[in-house]
């Protein structure tokens, strides 16, 4: 995986873009899901909640 | 070394032997006036959380289950502890009811929602739900839907996610993921967390296999944009864009290509 790799996702056209994500997740299939679903128990109260009307 | 169910409980107790003096009527007016500290969980990261885990510390939602469930068991020593793990959240709802009239909001609108779809956990105290965010919030919170679980074993098993969240082996984290199993079978986030560790052990199929399982249980946007990466079939990403919304697929995307590029300049 290369800097260069991560400029062509977030900077290139859409189709560069997504051949180059693509190319990421062939390489590094394994670290992505463990940044996605690793989990642990966490939740506290944000902003957006307080601002809601309570029902 | 990985704590015995009767270790976490001596825990908790020993954390809250110098709280709650003054009596009270009920379990649930005990716990609204409990000493709760709501002040940094949030924005910490997942490695932040973990070791808050670890200590039970009563920043974090499992620190604060358990304390509250140690206090209970102090001063209401006949009530029925169970422990409740969130399957459907009352916040995400409310976030999900707003963003259906307003679709247009900012990313940490966004954020916010993928934060109350995070594994996370209630009391049952004689049956009923006590949220100890209830207290911030100003509102007694009941989650439409929950797993119930026996107290101290889910706490135990929580802790166990934390540790094999920061073991690095994977043939360890298979073994403590398996262990938190066998402590408390069942629980989702333990099937959670290891479908995504049973991959560096290239068990692709099983892998997926687990994930459509807990979909149907907890469909989180997470774990449809797991499945996303594994089957790279493009049904789950229309399940969350017509869930929440394209933003959401584009934050998770964000956040893993983030991670990679952090990943690469730690290497």
């Amino acid at each position: 995986m290369s800097d260069e790799l991560f400029k062509k996702i977030r900077e290139s056209s859409e189709e560069d873009a997504r051949e180059a994500y693509d190319l990421m997740r062939k390489n590094s299939i394994k670290s992505m899901v463990l940044a996605i679903m690793t989990r642990n128990l966490s939740h506290g109260l944000g902003s957006h909640i307080a601002k809601t009307p309570k029902k | 070394m990985l704590k015995k169910v009767q270790e976490v409980r001596a825990m908790a107790h020993g954390l809250v032997a110098k709280k709650g003096n003054k009596n009270f009527n009920n379990a649930f007016d005990l716990l609204k006036n409990f000493p709760f500290d709501f002040s940094t969980e949030r924005g910490m990261s997942q490695r932040q959380i973990a070791f808050l885990n670890l200590k039970l510390d009563g920043c974090g939602c499992l620190g604060r289950i358990a304390q509250a469930g140690a206090m209970v068991e102090k001063k209401f020593p006949d009530a029925k502890l169970m422990f409740g793990e969130v399957l459907e959240d009352f916040f995400c709802n409310l976030l999900l009811d707003v963003l259906k009239k307003e679709p247009t909001q900012p990313d940490s609108f966004f954020n916010e929602l993928l934060m109350y779809e995070e594994p996370h956990s209630i009391l049952l105290i004689n049956g009923k739900q006590f949220e100890p965010l209830s207290v911030p919030y100003q509102m007694d919170v009941i989650h439409p839907k929950i797993a119930v679980l026996p107290f101290w074993e889910a706490v135990t098993a929580s802790m166990m996610i934390s540790k094999a969240w920061l073991e690095n082996n994977p043939h360890r984290k298979i073994v403590i993921l398996a262990e938190a199993e066998n402590v408390c079978p069942g629980m989702i986030a333990v099937k959670e967390n290891l479908a995504s560790c049973l991959l560096l052990l290239n068990r692709k199929q099983y892998s997926i296999k687990l994930a459509e399982e807990i979909l149907v249980v907890r469909p989180t946007a997470r774990l449809m944009y797991f499945l996303f990466i594994l089957t790279e079939d493009e049904k789950y990403i229309k399940m969350i864009e017509e869930k929440y919304s394209s933003r959401v697929v584009n934050l998770l995307k964000e956040e893993v290509i983030e991670n990679e590029r952090r990943t690469l300049q730690e290497d």
